[in-house]
């Protein structure tokens, strides 16, 4: 599989998806105007990714985004959904969620997250 | 020697812009004409770029100027090449593009041509015979002419279509103004439309408060502001004013049932994946309670003696949408109205604006806190308040979603 690169723009966030690494970067803002065909290309290489999952791998996901919409955050919801059966089938799989440290709207999400998303290994990281 | 494009003053209005608009009719030599009379047309005529080759009526090539004219000075080359044919220094595979060639793809093919079609011109013909040229200034002037054009167009559109979207509101604003003494209102649509939306109404009981942010802004968000409104007329003719669950869980089915939000449709097209977030009030004046549901949208109460701010309990079911299931259900919540009570709601763009020194979103905590210290401002001034410190706030930042909020003080 070849990795995926998006660099990012004013309303979308950077995507860097290093397969061969075990690595999945969110960064940046999202609130494209069509968030499904932004996010549509992401979510199949991601669950063509799990598919091929052998077990011994470490993944880390690590999300950063200091704006998403609502249409994103449903996004958002399907690609860590995607995340999470695989964790349940045994697979290691960590969620590292950066947020401004006084930002209290995107505490309170990761914090939805990590309730809704259990089999993922969550990481809240507050940045100064 | 360059004449007034050719379609200027003969194109209809309305006619779709095409390359033909940019035909200039200069006069062409045949491939038997000599050097020596092509280096006399470039001196004689110091605004012709390019000199088009046509022989029988059809295009040969085109002798760029500056080419030309770097060629024909060097040493012993007029003495060998003036009596020769002029196709010695032609490009002989210039754009050839037909008159009848839209604007845009002529744009595309010009790009995909290089360069040199911008530079030299191109040659426009029609049905195959040479018409004239055409030049890559009056390309990208044509180009620039017909995007603003689609933007204005595009700009009236949607501004028409707010005068509608406002309309549709405006009944509720006289009916909230009349009703409620002090209240407060704000429908700030990013886009001069928006997915943001609000009902009022009274009734003998009491009266019926609505908040709804639907999926996305602007035009598709405004679409979506017109079959929620349509899904809580039918809601309350069912359910009356009274059941804010009841209301909550009847939206959904219509919204649901509308846009066919079935998953896995047999054709294979995505279905819709839209809703919305929604809070419904209901106040009963008789027995002084309020009782409300709330998917997904945030609302406070700051009670009349002084205590602490206290978000409204809500559910995080969105309104529609594919993963909400047909007939789920809303919880109600209810508690009794104290005068002086103070109550507050507002979409996600209040709290998720970014802005401020560290570029963050402005947060509930920002909003609490301004709630509380405006908490004995008539609710107009609070409102007048909050506006200015979050377009502060905001600075030089965009606006990065639609904004309502609603305040009332019982």
């Amino acid at each position: 599989m070849d990795n995926l690169h998006l660099p990012a723009t004013a309303s979308t966030p950077l995507v860097d998806f290093r397969y061969d690494a075990h690595q999945l970067r969110l960064e940046g803002e999202s609130y494209p105007e069509n968030a499904a065909a932004f996010y549509g290309p992401l979510a199949e290489g991601l669950r063509a990714y799990v598919a091929g999952l052998q077990g011994g791998e470490q993944v880390e996901v690590h999300v950063a985004l200091s704006y998403f919409n609502s249409s994103s955050t449903k996004m958002l919801f399907g690609l860590f959904d995607t995340l999470n059966q695989a964790a349940e089938q045994g697979h290691r799989i960590a969620l590292h969620w950066h947020h401004d440290r006084e930002d209290d709207i995107a505490e309170e999400f990761g914090e939805e997250l990590h309730i809704d998303f259990p089999a993922l290994a969550f990481h809240a990281h507050p940045a100064d | 020697m360059l004449a007034a494009p050719v379609r200027a003053t003969t194109a209809p209005l309305g006619s779709r812009p095409c390359a033909g608009d940019l035909c200039l009719a200069i006069a062409s030599v045949s491939p038997e004409c000599d050097n020596e009379t092509v280096l006399k047309l470039f001196t004689a005529h110091k605004e012709l770029v390019s000199l088009p080759v046509v022989e029988d009526g059809r295009p040969f090539g085109l002798i760029n100027r500056h080419i030309f004219l770097s060629q024909i000075v060097r040493p012993f080359h007029r003495e060998l090449y003036d009596r020769k044919s002029c196709i010695a220094f032609m490009d002989k595979s210039p754009l050839i593009v037909d008159a009848a060639t839209g604007i845009d793809e002529m744009a595309d093919l010009a790009v995909a041509y290089g360069e040199k079609a911008l530079a030299d011109g191109f040659i426009i013909t029609a049905g195959g015979r040479y018409l004239g040229i055409g030049l890559g200034i009056d390309l990208m002037r044509a180009v620039s002419e017909m995007h603003a054009l689609q933007h204005r167009q595009i700009v009236q559109s949607i501004e028409y279509a707010s005068v509608i979207q406002s309309a549709m509101l405006t009944p509720s604003r006289q009916a909230m103004t009349a009703a409620l003494a002090d209240s407060c209102l704000a429908w700030e649509p990013r886009d001069h439309v928006g997915g943001d939306c609000y009902y009022f109404m009274r009734h003998d009981r009491g009266w019926l408060a609505v908040i709804a942010d639907c999926t996305g802004h602007g035009v598709p968000g405004a679409f979506m502001t017109l079959i929620f409104s349509s899904a809580l007329d039918r809601a309350l003719a069912l359910h009356g004013p009274m059941h804010p669950d009841r209301l909550l869980g009847e939206i959904n089915i219509r919204i649901k049932d509308a846009l066919g939000q079935v998953e896995g449709r047999a054709d294979g097209t995505p279905a819709s994946n839209d809703g919305c977030d929604a809070l419904i009030v209901c106040l009963d004046s008789a027995e002084s309670v309020m009782r409300w549901s709330s998917a997904r949208l945030s609302a406070y109460l700051l009670p009349a003696n002084g205590g602490e701010p206290v978000e409204l309990a809500g559910n995080r079911m969105g309104v529609g949408y594919i993963e909400t299931p047909h007939g789920y259900a809303w919880p109600s919540q209810q508690r009794a109205v104290m005068p002086g009570d103070l109550l507050f709601a507002a979409t996600d763009g209040l709290t998720d604006q970014v802005g401020g020194e560290r570029r963050i979103m402005y947060g509930k905590r920002r909003l609490l806190a301004l709630l509380d210290r405006c908490r004995e401002l008539p609710m107009p001034e609070l409102a007048r308040t909050l506006q200015q410190e979050h377009r502060d706030y905001q600075g030089s930042q965009i606006r990065r979603d639609d904004l309502t909020f609603w305040g009332w003080r019982a």
